[in-house]
Formats: structure tokens, sequence, C-alpha cells
């Protein structure tokens, strides 16, 4: 991994100088806000049983169906299309190097992006003056919780955008592959498990482990449980590993 | 050329060393995410650790003997608040259990099971059947042959109709010590003066029903003939005297006392009016005087469609500390007067408790044979609200001086206020267990406080909540900026 430094900082500095990365950041933000500008407006006149971190990091799909794929689409499949990753390959690089550098990079803006939305209740409680809705906005175990959860889930997200580009040239074809996976990873499980257990009893407890929402519920209330952090780090680790196999067998 | 250097053959190898590696990396994954299930930790960030459990249970989960079962009836669906509320912070503490048994490596000790009774028809039928459980919003604890069902109203605390705090941990856990406990008290029901039977299933004075759901909480029940004994058995926690048709003999009365006495023994009698029950020297002793007289009741709220009486009116006490959290009404039938002995100088170690009263609006009568007098009359009569239950407490000073309980006796002017008939009714059934429990000191097993079911509001002004929408804009337009200041500087 001596390259590793080079090529992560290469992938940052197209990510950094990419009119796209700001163009989707704003967007991002500017959905974030709207959503949370909702959920504020929702609170008012009205008792809730969770607080608005909790209901706020509900909505993590949203930004995940859309910009893990417009994040991670074309960092495999672009450079394929361009003949440049064969060009790469030629280089005193391994293939896990380029995978570990892409994937990465394209974590780390999208934790990032998702730190930024740490601004809004900071916003409503120093910005406006209103100390007195820092226990509301402010709960640390929730928030630890809930972007932990989101930094956490972002590692197999982003793991699974960059094996869906480095199945095809098409980056298109890449976008769809990866949201058509995540759509299965977040939405499908809960639905699999309401039929399959239906069917098999047994089936129950392996589902509900890998069912995205009850992690999240976990997490987004401050109760931190050690078993998501395996599935999503190992899982991760098992995706990248097929796209570097991928890398190998098509180079 | 050898076979291996054919381009063919290699490409063949290649495919198949992939496709060894893919099944080796998802293998060791999934390998490694079970042992991840088997060893895990859950670690509770909120600031008040509102999702650990109480020492209490974790210490219970860690020796338990028998597998337990958890069945749910609350329906995960419901668009009732306080349904929605039940159903999440049961199914949140319940997950908390299996966890907590998980870690003390009793994987399969702790079995839990959801039925949705208005979709699952055929489990439900199943459930209706084994356990008699046909509502939903229950939870039944079952392990062995012993069960035990609780309610919403042991679960969930309300104040003005809405739910303010969670008892869950409390019920459940009691529960399982209920039905899986190693010590079983034993509790006797005197017969031999023409009382109610616990082996009798009719409406009016059998006691069958709540004879059968003792036996469900691991508790032993018996009947005894006083004077087939010497005394009260050694292994005796309580007593039950449900209503003697007639006067206890003087011999058999001084067994109950020494019972009571000499082995801080515990007594439940009921009463009905008009009975000679030959105890009023013993009830003195302990500070209780049941009147030869009857509650009239006056007041409409009070009075069932069917006749009975609606108790309402609660003294505090851990025995309808339940009722009075909940308003429950208790339903019985005639009653006459138990109070404290007026007058009676009681010591600092006898304590007196008024448990159940009548209505403002009712009397007790003393003339009630003279058919001709209904009207209230102040001489001889009481007026409401007036005492139907008491209990009494006595303390002991240890040569340490330290106080504990010496024995306890609560009497119950009314007879069928636990009779197959009306034991169903929620509040005589949390009366007679909230009873026992009392008196079998069941209800000090466990200090585990209620937590509270948190609400969130926010109090913004609708120009606050504007002006905050603007503030958000913030980020978004700060980094459109950098934007366009990269954009710039690449392009000049």
């Amino acid at each position: 991994m001596r390259h590793f430094g080079v090529l992560l900082r290469h992938e940052l500095r197209a990510l950094f100088i990419a009119p796209s990365t700001y163009i989707a950041s704003v967007l991002f933000l500017l959905l974030m806000a709207y959503v949370y500008y909702m959920i504020l407006e929702s609170y008012i006149g009205a008792e809730h049983d969770v607080s608005v971190a909790e209901t706020f990091f509900k909505i993590f799909w949203l930004p995940v169906f859309f910009m893990v794929p417009l994040l991670t689409m074309r960092s495999v499949a672009e450079d394929r299309r361009a003949g440049t990753l064969e060009t790469l390959m030629t280089t005193p690089v391994t293939s896990l190097e380029v995978i570990c550098s892409k994937f990465l990079a394209a974590w780390l803006f999208y934790v990032t992006l998702w730190g930024i939305t740490l601004a809004f209740p900071f916003l409503v409680i120093y910005g406006m003056g209103r100390p007195g809705l820092t226990e509301s906005l402010l709960d640390p175990g929730i928030l630890i919780g809930g972007y932990g959860f989101v930094a956490l889930s972002g590692l197999l997200f982003v793991a699974v955008g960059i094996f869906a580009s480095s199945l095809t040239r098409n980056q298109l074809v890449a976008g769809m592959l990866s949201f058509s996976i995540l759509f299965i990873l977040i939405v499908g499980m809960p639905a699999l498990e309401e039929h399959a257990t239906a069917w098999e009893l047994w089936l129950a407890e392996p589902l509900e482990f890998l069912k995205v929402f009850r992690h999240l519920e976990d997490f987004s209330r401050g109760m931190i449980d050690t078993r998501p952090i395996f599935y999503y780090l190992s899982n991760a680790g098992l995706v990248l590993g097929l796209a570097v196999l991928l890398i190998d067998s098509k180079a | 050329m050898g076979k291996l250097d054919d381009f063919v053959c290699a490409n063949l190898l290649k495919r198949i060393n992939r496709v060894v590696q893919i099944v080796c990396a998802v293998t060791f994954i999934v390998g490694l995410n079970y042992v991840a299930t088997l060893y895990y930790e859950r670690i509770d960030l909120t600031s008040r650790h509102l999702f650990s459990l109480s020492p209490e249970t974790l210490a219970h989960i860690e020796h338990i003997q028998e597998p337990i079962e958890i069945i749910v009836t609350i329906p995960s669906d419901s668009s009732r608040e306080d349904e929605e509320i039940l159903y999440r912070y049961t199914r949140d503490l319940i997950n908390e259990y299996v966890h907590a048994a998980r870690r003390a490596g009793e994987r399969n000790m702790i079995r839990v099971e959801y039925i949705d009774i208005f979709k699952d028809i055929a489990r439900a039928e199943a459930l209706a059947r084994d356990h008699a459980i046909d509502q939903p919003n229950l939870v039944l604890v079952r392990s062995g042959n012993r069960s035990r069902t609780i309610v919403p109203s042991e679960i969930l605390e309300f104040e003005r109709m809405r739910p303010v705090a969670f008892m869950g941990e409390r019920a459940l856990t009691s529960a399982m010590i209920e039905v899986g406990g190693a010590e079983k008290p034993d509790v006797y029901f005197l017969v031999g003066y023409g009382e109610m039977r616990i082996d009798d299933v009719s409406a009016n004075r059998g006691l069958s029903e709540i004879a059968a759901e003792l036996r469900a909480r691991n508790i032993a029940v018996g009947s005894l003939e006083l004077s087939t004994v010497d005394a009260v058995p050694e292994e005796a926690d309580l007593l039950i005297l449900p209503d003697p048709m007639g006067p206890l003999r003087p011999e058999d009365v001084e067994k109950i006392r020494n019972y009571l006495v000499d082995r801080a023994g515990r007594l439940i009698a009921l009463i009905a009016p008009a009975r000679r029950h030959g105890l009023d020297d013993l009830f003195h002793e302990w500070g209780i005087r049941v009147e030869d007289m009857i509650v009239v009741e006056g007041g409409s709220d009070y009075i069932e469609g069917s006749g009975n009486y609606l108790v309402r009116q609660f003294g505090e006490h851990p025995v309808t500390e339940v009722l009075i959290r909940n308003q429950t009404p208790v339903i019985t039938g005639l009653s006459r007067p138990v109070r404290q002995v007026p007058g009676a100088a009681l010591d600092g170690r006898l304590s007196v408790i008024h448990l159940l009263g009548s209505s403002p609006q009712s009397w007790a009568m003393r003339r009630y044979r003279d058919a001709e007098t209904s009207a209230f009359n102040p001489a001889t009569d009481l007026e409401g609200p007036v005492p139907i239950a008491a209990v009494a407490e006595r303390k002991i000073d240890s040569r340490l001086g330290i106080s504990y309980t010496g024995g306890r006796v609560m009497v119950f002017g009314t007879a069928d206020l636990f009779s197959n008939r009306l034991v169903s009714s929620v509040g005589n059934h949390t009366l007679f267990f909230s009873a026992v429990n009392w008196s079998l000191d069941r209800d000090q097993l466990l200090a585990i406080p209620p937590r509270p079911i948190e609400k969130y509001r926010l109090t913004l002004s609708r120009s606050e909540l504007l002006q905050a929408g603007m503030l958000f804009l913030i980020p978004a337009g700060v980094l459109a900026v950098i934007g366009l200041l990269v954009g710039l500087v690449r392009r000049y």
C-alpha cells in the first residue's frame, strides 16, 4: 500500500476541483435543510415521542439513494471507459490500492457532507440565541449514535457504489446498479423478512440482523450495538474485495 | 508446452481461483458475523441510561433455571398513541432481556413471540385454547406449566388518560420471578365453617379461578381445616379466611392468633355482612373493628347496572397503589364497615390503614334487620364514606434496633369480592393479587423505578421558524461560494 497515499490525495483533489462535487453538495445540503426545517415545523405545537434528531436520521435513506450512486458511479467506470484504468494498472500500483483510494475518498466526502448537517441544530440554538432548546436538539447520545450510524453504514453503501462502478464501463448503468443494490439492502430486507418469516420462522433472526432500519433505530436513540459494526465493516470489506477481483479480472 | 501453460486451461484455472477466493471470503464474512451475533455488547449512550436493565433484572436473568417464553399480543401497527407506545417500549424492553440472556450465556433461555390476534387467526386460536388469552395488549410470561399475564395497567402509568411512565421492567421481571422462582409460597384457604372453597367452580361462592391463577403464579394453594391440626402448618405463608358462615371456635381463633403473633403470620379475611365470625377479639388486638352494620350506597355513580356497588375510594397503600394510579373501580356486593377501632391507642409498632371506602353519599346502617327502618339515623349509623376494608401491620423491633414486619392482617367487609363471578373484573383481580403479593412481600422483591415516557415539543414562533429556515441556507451557500471560487481559480 505504498502508493495509497498518493492515489488518495489524487482522488480527493479530483473531488475538490470538480464542479459536479459542489453542485451535488449544495443540492444535498439544500435538501437536508428543507427536511430539517419541515421536521422542526412538525414539532411546533405537537408532541412527538422521538426527538428531532431521531426523526432527522430516519430519512437517512433519502440522500443515500441519490448521493451514493452519484458519488461513486464514475469512479471506476469512467476510468475504464476512458482507458485510464489500464494505464494506471501498468504502473506499480495494485488494484487494491486503486479501489481503496477511490472508496476512501468517496466515503470521506459522504461523511463530510453529513457532518455539515450537524450545523443545523447549532444554528437554531446559537444562531437564534435559543439555548433553551439545547436539550431538545443536542442530545449527545442521540447525535453520537445517529452520526455514528451514518458513518458506519456509509462504509457499506459507498463500497456497494464502488463495486457497481467496477462492474461496467457505463456510468449510468453503474449508477442504476448501485441504486438497485442499495434499494434491496435498505428497503428489500424488511419486506423480505415480513414474507420469509411467514414461511420459515428460523429466517426471522438472520433477516432481522440484516435490517438497516433496525440498526438505525438502535443507534439513533443512543444505543450502540457491536453487531452492526461488524456487519458493516466486514461486508464493506467483502464488497471492496469483490471489486478488486473484478478490476484484476478485467484489467 | 505443458497443459497448464495452455491459454484456455490457464484462464480456467484463474477463474476457478477467483471463485474459490470469493467462496472463502463470503464464508469468512458469514462466519465472522455469526460469531459477532454470539458475542456482542450494547452500550447505552443516553444520559439517563434509559435502555439499560436494572441490576436486579440482570441478576435474575443470570440465574434463570428453566426456559422462559414471552408471548406478546400488542399490535405493532396500532394507530392509538397509547398502544403504539405500549408496543414500542415493550418490544425494546424485551429485546434487552433477550440480549441480556444471551450475554449471560443462556442463548435460548428467553424466547419471544409476537402474535397479532386479529391477523394471525390460527395462532390466536391456539393461544386462546392453551392459555385462555383472546385479547390484544397482553404479555404472557410462561415457564413450564406456570404462566403469568401482564396487563397494560401494569406496564404504563397514565395521567389524565395519557401515558407518562413505563413500568414494564418491574412488571416483566416480577412475572419472570413468579413463574420461574424456586421458592414457592404456601397459601392456605381455611375451611370447616362453610367458607367459599377453592375447588368450587360456582359463580357466587366459588374461588376456583383465583386458585388456578395463584398456582399459575408459582404459589402453592391448599385448604386447611383448623380443627384437624394442632397449629397452623409451619410452611404456611398466608391464611385466607373466605367468608365463614358461622363463628370460629375459640381454639381455632387461638391457632390463628398464635400464627400471627408468634410467627409473624399473614391473614386475609373476608367477612360478609350479618355473619357472626367470632374474630372480634382477634381483630381488636390488631386495631380493627368489623361492625355489624350494612353499608347503604346512595350515590348513583357508585352503583353498577347489575346492582353491585362500585368502590372508588381507596386509602393510600401498596395494595391500592395500582388502583389509585389507574382509577380502576372495584365491584362489591353488600358490605359491612371495617375500620380502625375508634379511639384505639395504637402504639408506634401497629399501624392500621383503611383500604376501601364507600361513596360520600353512602352510610352504614346498624338496625338493618329492622325492615321498617331504612333512613339514616345519626345516633346509630355511620356517615359515608364508610371504610369497608382495612389492613393492620405490626412491626417488631430487634435487639439491634432494626424494625421488621411482625404480621399483617387484612380484613374485607364483603365476601363476594373475589368470587368467580367478580374476580374477572380488572379492579377486583388487581386488588386480590396486590393483596396477596403484599402479604407475601412479593411486591418488595424489586425496586425498579418507572422510566419516564419522553415527549418532545418545540416552542418556536412562526417568524422564528422562518428565521431558522434562512439560517439553514448558510452551509449550502458557503459551499456554493467555495465552489464558485474554485471554478474561477481553475479558469483563470
